[in-house]
C-alpha cells in the first residue's frame, strides 16, 4: 500500500499544506438525492459504484461499507477530510470509494449523486484537477450525466452548477492570524469569488491557523481559469503572510523566538493537552521551521500529519477504543512527547 | 437584518449547519462568517438570495407550481436551497436564474463538456471557433485559408446531422 498523501514532506515546505479538487456530478436518469426514493438510491449507488470501480481499476479503489463504519472510523474520515459530515449523517444507501494512496475518493449519494475528490500534498492543484478529470471521464464512459446546454453540469444546489468544481488550498497563516490582518484581506478575496474559512475549529476560532481557501463561483469560468484565479489570490494572501512574518522577524524577534521554543517545550513535556492547545502550538512550531528559528530537532513526522493524527478520532483508533476527554488529552500528550522527544 | 454575532454589520451570509445532529441557522456578516466553523464549507445556502429572487420576479405570495417530475415545492427549494431533479431547473427558472446570477461569474457554462451529452456541443463550439477564424481570413483577404476553413466547418456540421 502506498503511503497517504499527507505523509509527504511537501506538506511542510510552504504555507500551502495541500491542494484539493472536488467535482460534483449527477446521473441524468435519477432524481437528485433529496428526491430520490430509497429503492432508486440503492440502484443509483450500485450503478455508480460499478462505474467508479471500472474507472478506478488502474488505481485499486477500495469500496467501503459506510453503514458498517464505527463512530471512530467515521471521525477518522472526517478528520482527514475524506468525507463530509452530511455524508455520514444521511440515512439512504451511500457509497464510498477510496484509492490506495487516499489521493482520490468518490462519495456516492451525498448532496449530489457523485462527488469525485482528489487531494495532493503541497501546491499541486493542476495535478489534482487532472486526476479528478481522468476519473470523471472514465466514470462517464458508463453513465450519462445531467447536463444543461447553458448551465453545464447540473447539481442539486444551483450554486454548484457549471463546472461542479470546488478547488481549494489548505493554507497555514500564523502571522496574519496573530496580527489580525487576515480580516482586512477578506473583501479583497471575496471580490474574486473566492472564500476563506478556518478549519478544524469547534467554536469560532480557527484552530492552528489553518484555513481553507476555495472558489465560490463554479459557472461562467473554465476549470483552468477557476484554478488560475484561486492560485493568484492565494499567492497574494501568502505574500501578505510573508510580509507579516518579516515584520515580526525584524521588530519582534525575541517574541517570536520565545513563542516557538515555548511551544516546543510544552509539546515535548506536557502530560495532558487539548486538541485546541496542541494545534495552536504545532502552528507555532511550523512557523518556527518556516522562519528558520527552529532547525533541530525535527519531529518524527510532518507537522500537518501530526495535526491530523492528534484529532480525537485518530487517537481513539490508535487506542482501539472510545475515550473520555481527559483520557484522550493524556493520550495526545503522550503521543506528542514521543514525536518531539 | 444585522449580523447575529457582532450586531454591527449587515448580515449577508446565511449559514445552515448541523451541530450534534441538530440544524442551526445563523445570519452573519461577511467578516463573521469567515471565522464560523464549516469544515466542508461548501454547503452555504443563500436563502436570502432566493428570497430576493422571488420578490424581484414574482409577487410575494404568488403561486409557483410544484415540479411535476420529482414533487419539489418552491417553498422547499426556498428554505433548503437544493433542487430535486434536472427538471426543477426548468420548473423554477426565474428563481434559479436569479440565484445563479447573484452567486456566479456568468450564467453560461464555458468549462468541460461531458463527451456523451456534449458531442454536438463540442462540435458546435469548434465550428464557432472555425467560423470566427474564417471571417478573419476573409477580412484579411486570405481567401484560400477561408475556403479551407469553410470546408472544415461544413464537414463538422455535416457530421452533426
Ligand atoms: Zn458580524
Ligand atoms: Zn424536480
Amino acid at each position: 500500500m502506498s503511503s497517504p498523501w499527507y505523509q509527504s514532506a511537501t506538506t511542510d515546505e510552504s504555507q500551502i499544506l495541500s491542494s484539493r479538487v472536488r467535482l460534483a456530478r449527477n446521473i441524468k436518469k435519477y432524481n437528485f438525492p433529496k428526491k430520490l426514493s430509497p429503492q432508486d438510491a440503492a440502484a443509483m449507488v450500485t450503478e455508480a459504484q460499478q462505474a467508479a470501480i471500472r474507472a478506478g481499476s488502474h488505481r485499486l479503489f477500495h469500496q467501503l461499507d459506510i453503514n458498517g463504519l464505527s463512530e471512530t472510523e467515521q471521525k477518522v474520515f472526517l478528520e482527514k477530510h475524506i468525507t463530509s459530515p452530511e455524508f455520514l449523517r444521511g440515512q439512504h444507501p451511500k457509497g464510498l470509494l477510496i484509492s490506495d494512496d487516499q489521493n482520490i475518493s468518490v462519495m456516492l449519494n451525498e448532496e449530489d449523486h457523485i462527488r469525485i475528490q482528489s487531494v495532493q500534498a503541497g501546491e499541486k492543484l493542476s495535478e489534482a484537477l487532472e486526476l479528478a478529470n481522468q476519473v470523471d471521464d472514465l466514470i462517464e464512459e458508463s453513465l450519462e450525466f445531467a447536463y444543461h446546454n447553458e448551465y453545464g453540469y447540473l447539481t442539486a444546489c444551483p450554486t454548484n452548477v457549471g463546472t461542479g468544481l470546488r478547488a481549494s488550498f489548505m493554507i497555514h497563516l500564523p502571522c496574519l492570524d496573530t496580527t489580525g490582518q487576515l480580516k482586512n484581506l477578506i473583501p479583497h478575496i471575496t471580490k474574486f469569488g473566492i472564500t476563506i474559512r478556518g478549519i478544524y475549529g469547534e467554536g469560532t476560532q480557527p484552530m492552528g491557523s489553518i484555513y481553507q481557501i476555495s472558489n465560490q463561483r463554479t459557472l461562467g469560468k473554465s476549470e483552468e481559469d477557476i484554478i488560475q484565479d484561486l492560485q493568484n489570490v492565494t499567492k497574494n494572501v501568502i505574500e501578505h503572510e510573508n510580509q507579516a512574518r518579516d515584520n515580526f522577524l525584524k521588530s519582534r524577534l525575541n517574541y517570536l523566538e520565545d513563542r516557538v521554543h515555548r511551544a516546543y517545550g510544552i509539546l515535548s513535556h506536557s502530560r495532558m493537552i487539548t486538541a485546541e492547545e496542541a494545534m495552536h502550538l504545532l502552528s507555532d512550531i511550523r512557523l518556527g521551521y518556516l522562519a528558520n528559528i527552529l532547525q533541530k530537532p525535527r519531529p518524527k513526522m510532518q507537522i500537518y500529519q501530526i495535526m491530523i493524527e492528534i484529532q480525537p478520532g485518530h487517537l481513539q483508533r490508535l487506542a482501539g477504543r472510545e475515550m473520555q476527554n481527559e483520557e484522550r488529552d493524556a493520550q495526545r500528550a503522550e503521543k506528542l512527547r514521543e514525536i518531539f522527544s | 437584518m444585522l449580523c447575529e454575532k457582532c450586531n454591527k454589520n449587515q448580515a449577508t451570509v446565511h449559514l445552515q449547519q448541523f451541530v450534534n445532529g441538530k440544524k442551526t441557522e445563523v445570519r452573519l456578516c461577511q467578516q463573521c462568517s469567515f471565522s464560523a466553523e464549516m469544515p466542508f464549507a461548501l454547503e452555504n445556502i443563500f436563502l436570502g438570495l432566493i428570497d430576493q429572487a422571488k420578490n424581484q420576479i414574482h409577487m410575494p405570495g404568488a403561486k409557483i407550481p410544484d415540479c411535476k417530475n420529482c414533487g419539489m415545492k418552491f417553498e422547499e427549494f426556498r428554505t433548503g436551497g437544493k433542487l430535486g431533479c434536472n427538471a426543477c431547473y426548468d420548473i423554477f427558472p426565474r428563481p434559479v436564474e436569479a440565484l445563479i446570477k447573484n452567486v456566479q461569474a456568468n450564467t453560461r457554462h464555458v468549462g468541460k463538456i461531458p463527451k456523451r451529452a456534449g458531442v454536438t456541443l463540442i462540435q458546435k463550439r469548434q465550428a464557432d471557433e472555425l467560423r470566427s477564424r474564417m471571417n478573419k481570413a476573409v477580412a484579411d483577404e486570405n481567401f484560400e485559408e477561408a475556403a479551407r476553413l469553410r470546408d472544415q466547418i461544413r464537414q463538422l456540421e455535416g457530421a452533426n446531422q
